[in-house]
C-alpha cells in the first residue's frame, strides 16, 4: 500500500496522525518482550473513535495486517507487528470519560494510564480491583487486552474481572457495545448481561479479534491502612499447601499483593541488602504480603494468617519484609510495577497460571533451566491471585550477546512448563509457537477469528491465529 | 560527505551509550506517565507540545541510536529534525526506572551531527552568534554590561565576581540589575568582568551539540576570572552553575548562584527583610527550572533551588502554590536545548502550557532563579497568565533589605 494513500483517507477523520517516517517507526517494532519484532509499513495515532473505524476500514479494505497497542509496555509480544503492518496506536485516547460513583465504576479510553486512572480516582477516595505491573505507563486497554495482573489480584484476580463492559471496533468497522451497554440507553453497569459474555472474548485477545475504544471498570474504596509482612516456608510444597488454605478460608480478602519467592531469589535479594545474613538461616520458599483494608480488619487477618502459616511450618520472615517493601516505602505507591524491578538488566518475562499443587514443580522447571543454561541468570516469581497463582519466570540476558539465546531457552521452558500444567497467562508471540497444543480451544477461537475478521488482518500470527 | 563517513561519526556518537541502548525495557514511562504521588503529571515537553511521534521521545532516542549502531540507514533529515528539537530537559532521564540517558545520548549525537556540519540552520546560527558574539542572542557583546551602568553595588575592589550570564545580561537585564542591586542592600558589593572579556560560559553550545565550542568560550572565560583575583563568583544563569563548576583557574574558585549569597546572609544573621509593599495577595509559584530542580541534569539541580526559594517566599510572608508536576519531574519550560532557536512556535506553546499549569492552581506570579526561563516565559505571556519574574526583582520590588546590626 502507498502509504499517502493512508494518509489521504484518515484526513479529516478527526485528527489521526499517520507515521510512515523510519524512525518514528522504529518504536513501534516491539514491546517489552523478547519477541522479534517485524517493521511496520505504517502506524496511526487515533484520537477518536472515528479515526479507529476509519483505520479498521482502511486495512481491510487493502488487506494489510493491523496490530493494535497503546503503551507497548507488556512482555509477551501481543503488540509487535509482522513486516509491512499498519500499527493502530491507542495511546492518545487517553480520557477518563466519567467516574459514576453511582453505578461504581469508572468509563475510559483504552489510552488511560494506570497512573493517571489512580490519581483522579484517588482524589474520591476511590481506587481500582487490579493494577497490573506494567506500572505507571502502563494503559487499560494494553492491560485488558493482554491479561493484566498484579496489586489486587488476591482479592480480585485479574484485571479482565474488573471489566463491566466494553466499547469495541469490530474488524469490519462496526461499533459493539457489550454487557448492559448493549442497550445504548442503558449503558454500562452489568457485564453478565442478555446472553452469553461477549466482552470475555476481547480480554486477552491483543487486538486480534477487534480493537477496544471504551472500557468501563468496575472501582472500590481506597484501603486507609496498610501493611506489609514476609512469611518464610521450609519448602515449596508446604507454601503451595498454606496458599490454598488461606485462599480456601478466604483470608486473602485483605490482601492486595502476594509475591512468593523460591530460594534463590531469596538468597539474593536477603544477602544482596544484608550481606551478613546467615544463609543456612533463609527459609526455601516465602510469600511477601501487603494487606490494606480498615486497621482492626487488617490486624485481625495479618494474625490469622500467621498463624495458619505455622500450620505448615512457616514462619514470620521479617527481614524479607524488610528488603522486598524497601522500595514500596520509599516510592510511596499504591503499585507494583515491574519498571525498576530490574536494575540495569534486560529481562525476559515468561508468564503462566497454574493450580498452587503445580507450585514445586514449577520451581523444579527453572532449576532445570538454571542448569541447562547456565549463561543465563534465572529466577522464578509467584503473585498470588484470590485462587491459584501467577508464576513468572525471569530470565535476565544481555540483549547485544543473549537475543537469540534467551528466545531459545524461553520457548523450551514453556513446553516445560506446559507439561507439568501450567498454561500461559497472557500468551501474544512468546506463546504463539505453542497454541496449536490447546486444542479445540484454539481451533474454536481461529473459527470464530475467521467469522469476525474474514480478511485475517487483525493481528495475525498473535496468539497463533 | 559520504554516507559511510557520516554513519561512522554517528556511531562514534552513540558507542558511550551502548549499555543504555541494549537496557531499555521499553515501559513507556520517558513517553506518557503520570504518577500522583512523585508530581509526575507527563514526562515530555516535546511530545506534548512539538510531536507526539514516538521517534521525540527517550525511548524513540535510544531506539535510534541503536538502529544506527546495528547499520540501520536512517533518513538523515527526520534525524536532525527528532535530535534538534528536545529541550535536553532530562525528564526522560529522571523518570527511568532503570537510570538510563536519553538526554545525555542526545547532546552526544548532535555533536556528532554538528560536526559533519548537519545542524539545522537555526541552531547553527545560535552557536555561530555564541562564537561570534558570546552570547547566543548575537547581541554585541560591548554592550553587555549596559545593564549595570550607573547602579550602586558594582565595585572594583569587591571580592565577589558577578557573572549574570548571556540570558540575565542579554534577555533578562531587570534580573541582572535587582540582583546587584539586592545584594549591594544586602552590603555585598559585585564586580564585573569588563565587556571585552566577558564570554558564555559554553552551556548553551553544549547543549545544541558544539562542545568544543563551549570548551573554548569555557577556557576564555576561566582566563578572565583568573584575571579578576577574585575566588568566589556569584552567577544568575541557573545552567552557568554547572559549566563553571569545573573551571580552571589557579587556586580554584568558589561558583555560587546568586541565590547562595542571600541564604548565607540570611542564616549569618547579617540581613533584614523589610517589605517594600503590600506582597501580592494570591499565591506565589516557583518555577522549577530544569537546570535548578534535575539531579541528572547538573550538580544545581541537585541542590534544588525552587524548594529553598519556596522557603523563603513563605518565611517572608507570601502564599505559595506548587504546580501539579513539580520537583525534579516538573515539565520544562522550553527554554533550554536550543528549542526556542529550532521550533520557536514549539516553544512558545511550552511556555504557555507551563504558565497554565500555574494559572490552575490559582498563582498570580512564577518566580524563577533562573534567567533563561524568565526571559523564555515572559515572551510567551499572554493576558490572564500568571506574571514570570526572577527572584531578586520580586525581592527588589517589595522588599527592602538592610544590613543587620552585628
Amino acid at each position: 500500500m502507498k502509504l499517502s494513500e493512508l494518509r489521504k483517507e484518515l484526513a479529516g477523520q478527526g485528527g489521526a496522525i499517520v507515521l510512515e517516517d523510519k524512525i518514528d517507526l522504529l518504536g513501534y517494532r516491539r514491546d517489552s518482550s523478547i519477541a522479534l519484532g517485524g517493521n511496520p509499513s505504517a502506524a496511526v495515532i487515533a484520537r477518536s473513535v472515528e479515526d479507529v473505524v476509519a483505520t479498521v476500514v482502511a486495512a481491510n479494505r487493502r488487506k494489510v495486517p493491523l496490530y493494535v497497542r497503546a503503551a507497548g509496555s507488556t512482555y509477551a509480544g501481543g503488540a509487535n507487528p509482522c513486516d509491512g503492518a499498519i500499527v493502530l496506536d491507542t495511546s492518545a485516547l487517553r480520557q477518563i470519560l466519567k467516574i459514576d460513583e453511582d453505578r461504581g465504576l469508572a468509563l475510559v479510553e483504552p489510552g488511560v494510564t494506570y497512573g493517571a486512572l489512580l490519581a483522579e480516582l484517588g482524589q474520591r477516595g476511590l481506587t481500582l480491583g487490579v493494577v497490573p505491573l506494567t506500572g505507571a505507563a502502563g494503559t487499560v486497554g494494553g492491560a485488558i487486552a493482554s491479561h493484566g495482573l498484579g496489586t489486587g489480584s488476591p482479592r480480585y484476580q485479574s484485571t479482565g474481572d474488573e471489566v463491566a463492559g466494553l466499547e469495541v471496533v469490530m474488524p469490519n468497522g462496526e461499533i459493539l457495545r457489550t454487557g448492559s451497554a448493549a442497550l445504548a440507553d442503558a449503558g454500562f453497569f452489568a457485564r453478565y448481561a442478555i446472553g452469553p459474555d461477549l466482552t470475555g472474548i476481547f480480554l486477552g485477545a491483543n487486538g486480534s479479534l477487534g480493537v477496544i475504544t471504551k472500557i468501563a471498570l468496575w472501582v472500590h474504596p481506597k484501603p486507609s491502612h496498610q501493611e506489609t509482612f514476609a512469611l518464610g516456608f521450609p519448602d515449596y510444597e508446604s507454601g503451595a499447601r498454606f496458599i490454598s488454605s488461606i485462599q480456601l478460608k478466604e483470608l486473602t480478602h485483605n490482601v492486595w499483593y502476594g509475591a512468593g519467592y523460591e530460594d534463590k531469589a531469596i538468597e539474593a535479594r536477603v544477602t544482596g541488602a544484608r550481606p551478613q545474613f546467615e544463609r543456612a538461616a533463609l527459609p526455601r520458599f516465602c510469600l511477601a504480603l501487603d494487606a490494606r483494608g480498615a486497621r482492626e480488619e487488617v490486624v485481625r487477618d495479618r494474625a490469622r494468617i500467621v498463624a495458619e502459616a505455622s500450620r505448615f511450618g512457616g514462619a514470620d520472615f521479617a527481614v524479607f519484609d524488610e528488603v522486598f517493601f524497601a522500595k514500596l516505602r520509599r516510592d510511596n505507591t499504591f503499585w507494583y510495577s515491574y519498571a525498576g524491578y530490574f536494575a540495569r538488566s534486560m529481562c525476559a518475562l515468561l508468564m503462566c497460571s497454574m493450580a498452587n499443587e503445580t507450585i514445586p514443580r514449577f520451581f523444579r522447571v527453572i532449576e532445570n533451566n538454571r542448569k541447562a543454561y547456565p549463561e543465563l541468570t534465572w529466577a522464578g516469581g509467584l503473585v498470588l491471585c484470590r485462587r491459584g497463582v501467577h508464576g513468572a519466570v525471569i530470565v535476565f540476558y544481555d540483549e547485544r550477546e543473549q537475543w537469540e539465546t534467551v528466545r531459545v531457552a524461553s520457548e523450551r521452558c514453556g513446553a516445560e512448563l506446559l507439561a507439568i500444567g501450567c498454561v500461559p497467562y497472557k500468551s501474544g508471540r512468546v506463546w504463539a509457537p505453542m497454541m496449536e497444543r490447546f486444542r479445540p480451544y484454539h481451533a474454536t477461537l481461529a473459527n470464530l477469528k475467521k467469522v469476525l475478521d474474514p480478511n485475517g488482518i487483525m493481528s495475525p500470527e498473535v496468539l497463533g491465529l | 560527505m559520504a554516507r559511510d563517513d557520516l554513519s561512522a561519526a554517528l556511531v562514534q556518537g552513540v558507542y558511550p551509550f551502548v549499555e543504555n541502548l541494549y537496557h531499555c525495557l521499553r515501559c513507556n514511562y520517558c513517553v506518557e506517565m503520570r504518577w500522583q504521588e512523585r508530581g509526575i503529571q507527563h514526562v515530555c515537553p516535546t511530545l506534548l507540545h512539538h510531536n507526539p511521534a514516538p521517534g521525540y521521545s527517550g525511548k524513540g532516542y535510544l531506539a535510534t541510536a541503536r538502529a544506527l549502531l546495528e547499520g540501520e540507514e536512517l533518513p538523515i533529515d527526520s534525524l536532525v529534525e527528532r535530535l534538534f528539537n528536545c529541550t535536553t530537559c532530562g525528564n526522560c532521564e529522571e523518570v527511568c526506572p532503570v537510570g538510563l540517558r536519553p538526554a545525555h545520548l542526545v547532546r552526544q549525537v548532535r555533536a556528532a551531527m554538528a560536526a559533519q556540519g548537519l545542524a539545522p540552520a537555526p541552531i547553527a546560527a545560535c552557536a555561530a552568534n555564541v562564537i561570534e558574539h558570546h552570547n547566543p542572542a548575537g547581541a554585541p557583546n560591548e554592550a553587555r554590561n549596559a545593564w549595570a551602568v550607573g547602579l550602586a553595588g558594582i565595585a572594583a575592589d569587591a571580592e565577589t565576581l558577578y557573572l549574570p550570564g548571556c540570558a540575565a545580561s542579554c534577555d533578562a537585564p531587570d534580573e541582572a540589575r535587582a540582583t546587584v542591586s539586592v545584594l549591594h542592600q544586602a552590603g555585598l558589593p559585585l564586580k564585573l568582568l569588563p565587556a571585552d572579556q566577558a564570554r558564555c560560559c559554553g552551556a548553551p553550545l553544549g547543549e545544541i551539540g558544539y562542545s568544543a565550542e563551549a570548551d573554548a568560550e569555557r577556557w576564555q572565560l576561566a582566563a578572565a576570572i583568573e584575571r579578576s583575583g577574585c575566588r568566589r563568583i556569584a552567577v544568575s544563569g541557573a545552567e552557568c552553575v554547572p559549566s563553571l563548576a569545573g573551571v580552571d583557574v589557579t587556586g580554584g574558585v568558589e561558583v555560587l548562584h546568586a541565590f547562595d549569597l542571600v541564604e548565607r546572609a540570611i542564616a549569618e544573621n547579617r540581613i533584614d527583610f523589610k517589605p517594600n509593599t503590600h506582597v501580592p495577595r494570591g499565591p506565589i509559584a516557583v518555577l522549577d527550572s530544569c537546570h535548578l530542580s534535575k539531579p541528572s541534569h547538573s550538580v544545581a539541580g541537585a541542590a534544588d533551588y525552587p524548594r529553598r526559594i519556596r522557603a523563603l517566599l513563605e518565611r517572608l510572608g507570601c502564599r505559595t502554590a506548587e504546580a501539579p508536576d513539580q520537583g525534579s519531574y516538573a515539565i520544562c519550560c522550553g527554554a533550554a536545548g536550543g528549542m526556542p532557536y529550532m521550533s520557536p512556535l514549539s516553544a512558545a506553546r511550552m511556555a504557555e502550557g507551563k504558565l497554565r499549569s500555574f494559572a490552575e492552581v490559582g498563582a498570580v506570579a512564577v518566580i524563577t532563579a533562573s534567567p533563561l526561563c524568565i526571559a523564555h516565559l515572559r515572551r510567551s505571556q499572554i493576558r490572564g497568565l500568571p506574571e514570570a519574574m526572577g527572584i531578586f526583582q520580586f525581592i527588589e520590588t517589595y522588599f527592602r533589605l538592610r544590613p543587620m546590626a552585628r
